[in-house]
């Protein structure tokens, strides 16, 4: 906290506090209730958590992509470079968005226009961002299309996306996010749609990406699997906060949340055999009807009477792992 | 235990492609071709395998749910297929499914109630106050509370649907129960949850359980003997222990492989298989899997390989094992 000048310029971006509202006809829904997370230039961070716990409106908000209504963004900041991206306007954030950060979808199937062919929709980021002219960006497409991966570029640049298998969009999503060379590339669930094998493949080229352009990640998933391989720090969320962040390996050795700890030991683990699986009991309340303290408190097993009346603040324990846990397992606890 | 309950022979299932104003078939998609394994009363088997490699359609097939083009599938030694209509109602009742999706697979307009003891009806069991009674018990079973009955399928979370749909699989008292995807849309914290459960009723009530799912873990965790299917083929099945440390199958290996393990200081040397699953309508000559081998030779490209028992209870078909 002491050394902030020397803070901003180690970040590429810096989420402070954020908090995104959704307005329903059932209510007020804070899908975000005040995150914070940092990622550096060139490393990944992986954000997990279960269905609902806003990591997805996170990644929209840093987009610039929360439609109001029914969404708004009530507070925090969104540093990007330095440069606050919630007080820019539609147009210069257009200018940003598939330029300097450019974001992969869980859909391969849905997110790609059905009725352009992919060469077009590649180009399409070249033309609007770089000036190129047409035959130029089909030309950079090809070239594209190619470094993710795909065999016989030239056939296929100028095929449409239902002529392609999962994967195959996939990785053209990637071409795509890749096309302008951006700084950060957020992915929400890029292999949740995919097949293992696939999974394996399109997690290489993630990989060799990363080495190849030293893009920054932020990848988003529910797969533990897949942030064990591929994060450098991780954030686990739970109802719009994050409750638990450290290196990679802090998390998965040392975990210091219950929620972390109970999460890691319930999921099944290849080549390991156990009776029976541990439980984390209850389920995630619904938002709307948060439980006052800590929001874990109903399903936690080290709940206290101080956890059911104030919340936690997320709190340093040990270099750069910090946890929002009035009682934090020691981090030596057993996971399986 | 090493009694057959159901016994699959040489099943094959291909669905007609039709082109053109007259329907002409144009051709067949080999969903499942030719696959031969049984299960043992009281044991689970799963079945895994990625996406269009004829899990779910073998799972439909041994439940009489589709008409398969070839094969038979025998349960208590009785072919099904060739049951009359009083004898196939008979069998109904002996085994069961629990779907996928557990929003998709429970009627909105009916209350959790009528759901769940809608069987005792038509099967003629329980009716009125012995069916209440009835349903009450089994949502006890399942971890749900009797005042639940009188709800809608709306009003509960994911893992509580699916609660729903495995007391309703479980009301009849089947002896099979084909699981097709059990635990696939639900959250890591739930999916535990319903694991455990399925083990508890296993045990409770000797059941037993055709697991198919497309991950890895959940179904090395929840099953004695594991086959692995390719392209509407068997490939390799085993004991779960056996299959999982000792794979013989070239796609076995690679299946294995490609699971990201959580823990960050694993650094395994993984096998990417190139390209995709091939197209059922058109699957390669001779080893189905030839394509995408590292390991193919001639032989992979003109024979298909014969499913065959390398060691005891360990099956594989493959040229090089």
């Amino acid at each position: 906290m002491q050394q902030k000048a020397l803070k901003d310029f180690s970040y590429l971006l810096e989420v402070k506090d954020l908090k995104t509202t959704f307005y329903t006809s059932d209510g007020r829904i804070p899908a975000v209730d005040g995150v914070s997370l940092t990622v550096k230039p060139g490393e990944t961070l992986g954000v997990v958590g279960e269905s609902g716990c806003g990591k997805s409106v996170t990644a929209l908000s840093i987009m610039g992509l929360i439609s109001y209504p029914p969404g708004r963004i009530e507070g925090g900041q969104i540093l990007f470079e330095g440069e606050d991206l919630l007080k820019k306007s539609p147009e210069e954030m257009r200018a940003i968005r598939g330029n300097r950060i450019a974001m992969i979808f869980q859909e391969p199937m849905t997110s790609l226009n059905p009725v352009y062919t992919v060469g077009d929709q590649i180009g399409e980021v070249l033309q609007f961002h770089k000036g190129y002219t047409k035959v130029q960006a089909q030309e950079k497409a090809v070239e594209l299309l190619r470094s993710v991966g795909i065999p016989e570029a030239e056939k296929r640049v100028k095929q449409y996306p239902h002529e392609m298998s999962g994967g195959m969009r996939q990785r053209v999503m990637i071409a795509m996010a890749l096309a302008c060379d951006p700084k950060l590339l957020i992915a929400d669930e890029p292999t949740t749609a995919l097949d293992v094998t696939i999974q394996a493949q399109i997690l290489e080229l993630m990989k060799d990406i990363k080495e190849r352009f030293g893009t920054a990640i932020m990848l988003i998933t529910h797969d533990l699997g897949v942030v064990a391989e591929m994060a450098d720090r991780v954030s686990v969320m739970y109802l719009g906060r994050v409750v638990e962040e450290g290196t990679a390996s802090d998390i998965f050795h040392h975990p210091r949340h219950p929620y972390t700890h109970g999460l890691l030991r319930s999921t099944p683990r290849l080549g390991q055999v156990v009776a029976r699986l541990h439980v984390i009991p209850g389920v995630v309340p619904n938002p709307m009807f948060m439980p006052t303290g800590c929001k874990f408190n109903n399903r936690c097993e080290y709940a206290t009477e101080k956890c059911r009346q104030e919340e936690p603040q997320l709190a340093t324990v040990d270099g750069i792992h910090s946890v929002r846990c009035f009682h934090p397992l020691d981090g030596e606890g057993q996971v399986i | 235990m090493q009694e057959y309950l159901v016994e699959v022979k040489n099943l094959k299932k291909y669905y007609p492609v039709k082109a053109g104003i007259f329907s002409k078939v144009k051709a067949w998609n080999k969903a499942v071709d030719g696959v031969s394994f049984g299960i043992y009363r009281g044991e689970t088997l799963g079945l895994v395998g990625e996406s269009g490699c004829g899990k779910t359609t073998t799972g439909k097939c041994i439940l009489c749910l589709e008409e398969p083009t070839d094969g038979e599938v025998l349960f208590e030694g009785k072919n099904i297929f060739e049951l009359d209509r009083e004898e196939l109602r008979h069998l109904r009742r002996e085994m069961q499914i629990i779907f996928q999706d557990p929003y998709g697979s429970l009627n909105p307009r009916m209350t959790v109630g009528d759901i769940i003891g809608e069987a005792f009806t038509i099967h003629g069991i329980a009716s009125g106050k012995e069916r209440t009674e009835k349903v009450e018990e089994l949502l006890e079973v399942v971890g749900l509370s009797p005042y639940h009955a009188k709800r809608y399928p709306h009003e509960f979370s994911g893992g509580q649907r699916q609660r729903i749909g495995i007391a309703r699989a479980l009301a009849l008292r089947p002896k099979l129960i084909v699981c097709d995807e059990p635990v696939s849309a639900l959250d890591v914290s739930i999916q535990s949850q319903i694991l455990n459960l399925l083990n508890d009723l296993q045990d409770k009530f000797g059941l037993t359980y055709l697991f198919i799912a497309h991950n890895l873990s959940v179904v090395q965790h929840i099953s004695d003997r594991v086959g692995v299917m390719y392209l509407g083929r068997l490939v390799e099945l085993a004991d779960s222990d056996e299959l999982y440390s000792s794979p013989r199958h070239p796609y076995t290996v690679a299946l294995l492989s490609a699971v990201p393990i959580p823990d960050p200081d694993v650094r395994k040397k993984r096998i990417v298989l190139e390209g995709d699953v091939p197209s059922s309508l058109n699957p390669p000559p001779g080893c189905t899997f030839h394509t995408r081998c590292p390991r193919a030779v001639e032989e992979c490209e003109k024979i298909r390989p014969e499913w065959r028992e390398v060691s005891p209870g360990h099956f594989v078909a493959c040229h090089l094992v």
